[in-house]
């Protein structure tokens, strides 16, 4: 599965953690541009024995708050995760439109409008319904990729749109921090 | 592992609406399911008590052990057909756990026509020996049947998969060490005899079960010989003469011990080992189901919906979150045992093909069961499409999931169309298991499609005739395709023909995926073997 | 009966004019505990008390017997004379326990017990009258000769009669409720201007606390000690004192960490202050185990502050340096024993340390924590001792006192007893709540407390905005097990080979689909 970055807070910080081999058994982690590897052995439910550099620790952890409430060395620890749940699902729709800087929403199929649910000059948020493409015996929901402003639509409903056409034009708005 | 973020507002009255839909469908697979497990008319049950003989779904229960789970194999096989005197086919199939072990049971209603066999019957009885075969079930088979359903004589007897293969399975199985028991209730008459002469070990029951090739009538027409049944193939003769049988039970309880003795004795199971953890509860409330998949199954909705609540702890690694978004592919667990799932989102392109195929690569590679949740219109159509090769793109992913050796398991929740069903391993891929919902649908292309193109072509041949179709004709034709091919979509259809095993109830699907990952399990899973992709 | 015993009277208390064989404990959490423990010791039956929350609490499990006295809120159940005392007749006993804190210190609840024909055990209604009226404590004991702070003897409630006395002590000066202790009603005023809405503030929490908004002034101490004399008084003119503790550390004016013996007595004054104690117990004619507080300036001059009627939280460090248990010594007291013991016999050996854990979080200003405990571990080992009333599963609410447990350690010198109450509360696990553990570990660990420099105000002066430093490795690895268990689907789970997981086919009992 890769590297993967995850972000969690303790004492009001917010910290990035780099995981670099998740393992059952040996957990290595870049924190701080510290990279820590460990020993981990559950032993039971809310027990774990960590081996870190040859020293040995008894872990007492449970869940607590959506995160975890960690016992390490006399020092009692509330960690949060940041991004719980979230870097699974990003899109909600059947079909997003992935833009890179470009602000046209094409028809990523052949196919008829069958709504628009905006009109030029509207306002929209990031994720926000433009137009249901009917096609392949499916009604496909294009949603906005970002934040912006409808500048010009190109189609009416019931209008057919091939693979490519630009159906709407938008002026994206400030990057809106989603990712 | 992340936890899907469900959007569903439980609150909307679009999710009500689709509950409520839902619902009315759920409770008429209910209805319609009870009324078969009642089996054959009273008049035949009374008949069939007053011989001293259980019905077949008390047997079941002498046979398994307590308190354990029954998945039953398409209870509503033949469901309108054969003017529906043939209530599931007249015969119980399902998997069921004797002695801890998981078997496979296969076992006549003798209510339902004396248990002939219908070709439904067979079709039933080897789908349930195919299971067994790839599963490594033992079978135990409770026999009570007349043999052929005579008047479909034609259907049932000469073809590969007719009667015939019931013992070559038999055959096969014995030979590749799969236990097969046979238990005599009633009779096993002519090519039924050979149930249990084709067994490991065969139970009879004293006056009540008999195995013969010809019956008295038979014998008498041939040789002109008065017997009676007893005397011909009772019990006493097979275990004590002829030794076609092995154990002689005093009464179907005596019989039903025997079994469970013989199953005690034929070891553990090797169960194949996956990295398995603690089960736990879906984070979001499955009984949701009802209200995510739209009454119209046009629309759109997000498949990671469905999976938010099948899933342990609601939770989803997924791979290649952001190409060929319109297939979710990722690891999750049922029950504490890993799955790869693939589903739809959408028509299936070029990347939503190949992103399958790779995905499954990665869960053969690791040896993860494969869960598609099918819910496809197609594969996308269009000369744009066609010139980038969307067709072997897909073959790629129809290669894949062909060769997958790992245990495959469908479920139809929404369309099931065209080369769609293939890509997302429908009945001819071999899933050890594929269900569908309610809200199911099957067919080579939608009706209105479907209609649009035989219009069309029947306008042109008459027009090369020289003949004027009507627009009146025109409508009447598409409306007649459309009533067949609406009728020939539904779940109903499909079952009655065996091309699944059964139809479930959406918040049943977490608990018969799990039992049939377990069930799987039984069976090693091999060393991956691909052929050649087409690239 | 959970357990077959000897008969009580069998086993009596020696030359007791009064049997005690079966007792009941009017309290709950860890001084019950140590109460129920005493009274299994000597052979009495125990009958615990407990509101509709503490169903299941230790005290009530511990118990031989135990009798529900209403809902959660303490004036309907802990607090509830008529139902304890009910609950008492009901169930035969022949005495009380108090503990600490609830009626603990009630002279109305003594006198009703009496009335009742029950054994208090604790001092005569009048004698904890007397010193429960801290003006009148005050008076009795400086007409003994007893050196008290200066300028506080004043029921005064005008302003100008207030203003008055307070320019006649000299600021700063203490505001006090005279009905109270434990801090509440406290005041601290350090010129005129604050006088007047400190009173109004003292006297709305000493009304709100102990029904009375009768509030005292006194000259305030700058860095003082607060040393304390344990006295043990039988009912036929016996007085003891048990040496001294020191209880300096304090938070919001209630101690956390006491020891004994103090740093801050030679043997002489050690010697002067117990004896002043117990002429201060006989000045007011006390009886049982009681405590004599004084604060005790740099310059080693000690002032009498008042009696605490009653065992106090912190009594086991004096039983781990005399050997002596205080709580039997009170039963047999109440039951007419004399003490078994000379002032001589009495002899302090090694050094003890208690620190008392807190459902309450350090890092905001040891504001109560509450919820459920999911997991607790306590420590052990030689000389640790550990008086608690909790379990894992607990649910810790906001109606009673949050004192959760007390470590009470004992070594031959201070530094080992400090070096092993570390150890000690660093095998303290208490998960699901905030407690003061890793601030209490911190604590002993600084260099002024471990040279002994204390006073009342030492945690305003070392510790204040006190934030957890742990070790970046530490914090790091706390980190890296986060992550861990985020990467495992249910936190920490136990490899396969210890336990096989149950197949659905054995879980899912008698399922079938569609029924």
């Amino acid at each position: 599965m890769g590297d993967m970055v995850k972000k969690y807070r303790y004492a009001g910080e917010d910290t990035p953690i780099e995981i670099r081999n998740p393992s059952p058994e040996t957990f290595t982690v870049t924190i701080e541009n510290h990279t820590l590897t460990a020993r981990i052995e559950p032993i039971s439910a809310q027990r774990l024995k960590l081996e870190h550099q040859g020293n040995i620790f008894t872990v007492y952890a449970i869940p607590k708050d959506g995160g975890y409430q960690i016992f390490l060395d006399g020092h009692v620890f509330t960690i949060l995760p940041r991004d719980s749940g979230k870097t699974g699902v990003k899109e909600a729709g059947p079909v997003r439109q992935e833009t890179f800087g470009d602000n046209l929403i094409e028809a990523p199929m052949p196919g008829r409008i069958l709504k628009l649910f905006v009109r030029e000059g509207q306002r929209v948020a990031a994720e926000e319904r433009l137009f249901i493409l009917e096609a392949m015996k499916m009604e496909n929901e294009v949603r906005a990729p970002r934040a912006g402003v409808i500048k010009k639509i190109h189609f009416g409903e019931n209008q057919l749109v091939s693979l490519g056409q630009t159906v709407i034009e938008m002026v994206f708005l400030e990057s809106d921090g989603d990712s | 592992m992340n936890r899907i973020e469900s959007r569903v507002n439980i609150r909307s009255k679009e999710f009500q609406e689709n509950k409520a839909h839902m619902e009315a469908l759920v409770a008429e697979l209910k209805e319609r399911v009870a009324r078969v497990k009642k089996g054959g008319p009273s008049h035949l049950h009374e008949a069939h008590k007053k011989r001293g003989k259980l019905f077949v779904r008390e047997r079941l229960k002498l046979l398994f052990d307590p308190d354990t789970p029954f998945l039953e194999l398409s209870p509503l096989a033949a469901w309108d057909m054969y003017n529906n005197e043939a209530p599931s086919a007249g015969i119980i199939t399902g998997v069921g756990v004797v002695r801890k072990r998981e078997v496979m049971v296969v076992a006549h209603d003798a209510t339902v026509k004396g248990g002939t066999y219908f070709p439904m019957t067979i079709k039933k009885h080897i789908r349930a020996q195919e299971i067994a075969m790839q599963n490594r079930l033992p079978c135990i088979y409770l026999v009570d049947s007349g043999g052929i359903f005579l008047p479909y004589q034609s259907e049932t007897f000469p073809d590969r998969d007719h009667f015939g293969r019931i013992f070559f399975n038999q055959a096969r199985m014995s030979a590749e060490g799969i236990p097969q028991i046979a238990v005599v209730l009633g009779s096993s008459t002519a090519g039924g005899a050979y149930q249990p002469a084709m067994s490991d070990e065969v139970v009879i029951v004293r006056k009540r079960g008999t195995i013969y090739i010809g019956g008295p009538p038979l014998v008498k027409a041939a040789t002109g010989e008065v017997v009676t049944d007893e005397e011909l193939g009772g019990a006493d003769v097979h275990a004590r003469i002829s030794g076609v049988a092995d154990h002689y039970a005093l009464d179907e309880p005596h019989a039903f011990e025997i079994t469970r003795n013989i199953v005690d004795n034929l070891g553990k199971a090797q169960k194949f080992e996956l990295d398995r953890c603690e089960p736990e509860d879906p984070h979001y409330d499955p009984e949701e189901l009802y209200g995510i998949v739209p009454k119209d199954i046009r629309k759109p909705f997000d498949i990671r919906e469905v999976i938010a609540r099948l899933v342990d702890g609601s939770r989803f690694q997924e791979f290649k979150a952001l190409y060929g978004q319109t297939l979710v592919c990722g690891f999750a667990r049922i029950m504490g045992y890993p799955v790869g799932i693939l589903a739809n989102n959408g028509v299936l392109f070029s990347e939503s093909s190949l992103k399958g195929a790779h995905f499954i690569e990665l869960c053969t590679q690791r040896k993860i069961p494969l869960v598609f949740l099918q819910n496809i219109t197609g594969f996308i159509v269009g000369k744009e499409y066609e010139h980038r090769g969307i067709a072997k793109d897909g073959a790629k992913l129809v290669h894949a999931v062909a060769n997958a050796q790992v245990p495959k398991f469908t479920v139809i929740i929404g369309g099931s169309y065209g080369a769609g069903n293939y890509g997302m391993c429908g009945r001819a891929y071999e899933p050890r298991l594929l269900w569908m919902w309610p809200s199911g649908r099957i067919g080579v292309m939608g009706g209105e499609q479907a209609a649009d193109v035989l219009v069309t072509v029947k306008k042109r041949s008459m027009e090369k005739k020289g003949i004027r179709v009507s627009d009146e004709e025109l409508h009447k034709l598409k409306e007649e395709i459309l009533a067949k091919y609406e009728q020939e979509a539904s779940p109903y259809y499909s079952t009655a023909r065996i091309w699944d095993d059964g139809i479930l109830d959406p918040l049943d699907t977490r608990n018969a995926l799990a039992l049939a990952i377990s069930m799987a399990l039984n069976a090693p899973i091999p060393d991956q073997q691909y052929g050649v992709f087409r690239m | 009966m959970k357990r077959t015993r000897s008969s009580v009277t069998g086993r009596s208390l020696r030359g007791s004019t009064h049997r005690i064989e079966r007792l009941l404990i009017a309290n709950r959490g860890e001084i019950a505990r140590r109460v129920i423990q005493a009274c299994k010791e000597l052979g009495i039956e125990t009958v615990a008390v407990y509101s509709e929350v503490d169903r299941h609490a230790p005290h009530v499990l511990d118990a031989d017997r135990a009798v529900e006295i209403g809902p959660a809120p303490p004036t309907e159940s802990y607090l509830n004379m008529d139902r304890i005392i009910e609950a008492a007749k009901q169930t035969r006993c022949q005495a009380i326990h108090p503990g600490y804190g609830f009626l603990a210190e009630n002279a109305e609840f003594a006198r009703r017990c009496k009335a009742e024909g029950l054994i208090f055990i604790g001092p005569g209604p009048e004698a904890m009258a007397l010193v429960g009226d801290k003006l009148k404590a005050r008076q009795t004991v400086a007409t003994a000769g007893v050196p008290i702070i200066p300028g506080m003897e004043s029921r005064a409630t005008d302003a100008a009669a207030i203003q008055a006395i307070a320019d006649e002590i000299g600021f700063p000066i203490m505001i006090k409720a005279a009905a109270g202790g434990g801090g509440k009603g406290m005041r601290i005023v350090r010129d005129m201007q604050e006088l007047q809405p400190a009173l109004e503030a003292g006297r709305r929490e000493a009304q709100a606390a102990f029904g009375d908004d009768t509030v005292y002034l006194e000259k305030f101490i700058e860095r003082p000690r607060h040393v304390e004399v344990q006295v043990l008084a039988d009912q036929h003119g016996n007085v003891v004192h048990l040496f001294e503790r020191e209880c300096s550390i304090q938070r919001r004016h209630q101690k956390i960490i006491e020891e004994s013996p103090s740093l801050a007595l030679d043997d002489t004054l050690r010697q002067t202050m117990g004896l002043t104690a117990c002429r201060v117990m006989q000045a007011v004619g006390y009886t049982n185990a009681g405590t004599v507080e004084f604060l005790l300036d740099p310059d080693k001059n000690f002032y009498f502050l008042e009696v605490n009627a009653r065992i106090q939280v912190e009594h086991p460090v004096t039983e781990m340096v005399t050997g002596i248990d205080l709580v039997k010594q009170q039963i047999r007291i109440a039951a007419g024993e004399p003490l078994p013991f000379s002032q001589a016999q009495i002899q302090p050996k090694g050094h003890a340390i208690e620190c008392r854990i807190y459902a309450e979080d350090p890092e905001n200003q040891f504001l109560p924590s509450i919820g459920k405990l999911e997991y607790v571990q306590e420590p052990q080992g030689a000389g640790i001792r550990c008086d608690s009333g909790i379990y894992p599963g607990m649910e810790v609410t906001h109606y009673y006192d949050p004192i959760l447990a007390k470590v009470v350690v004992w070594d031959e010198h201070r530094e080992a007893a400090i070096a092993k109450m570390i150890h000690a509360l660093s095998q303290y696990v208490i998960l699901g709540i905030q407690t003061p553990i890793p601030f209490l570990i911190e604590l002993l660990s600084h260099s002024e407390f471990r040279k002994g420099n204390l006073h009342t105000h030492f945690l305003e002066e070392h510790f204040s905005g006190w934030k957890p430093k742990p070790g970046e490795t530490i914090r790091r690895l706390a980190f890296l097990v986060a992550a861990y268990l985020d990467s495992r689907p249910r936190g920490i789970a136990v490899p396969a080979e210890e336990h096989r997981i149950p197949t659905p086919w054995e879980t899912l009992g008698n399922w079938e689909m569609l029924v």
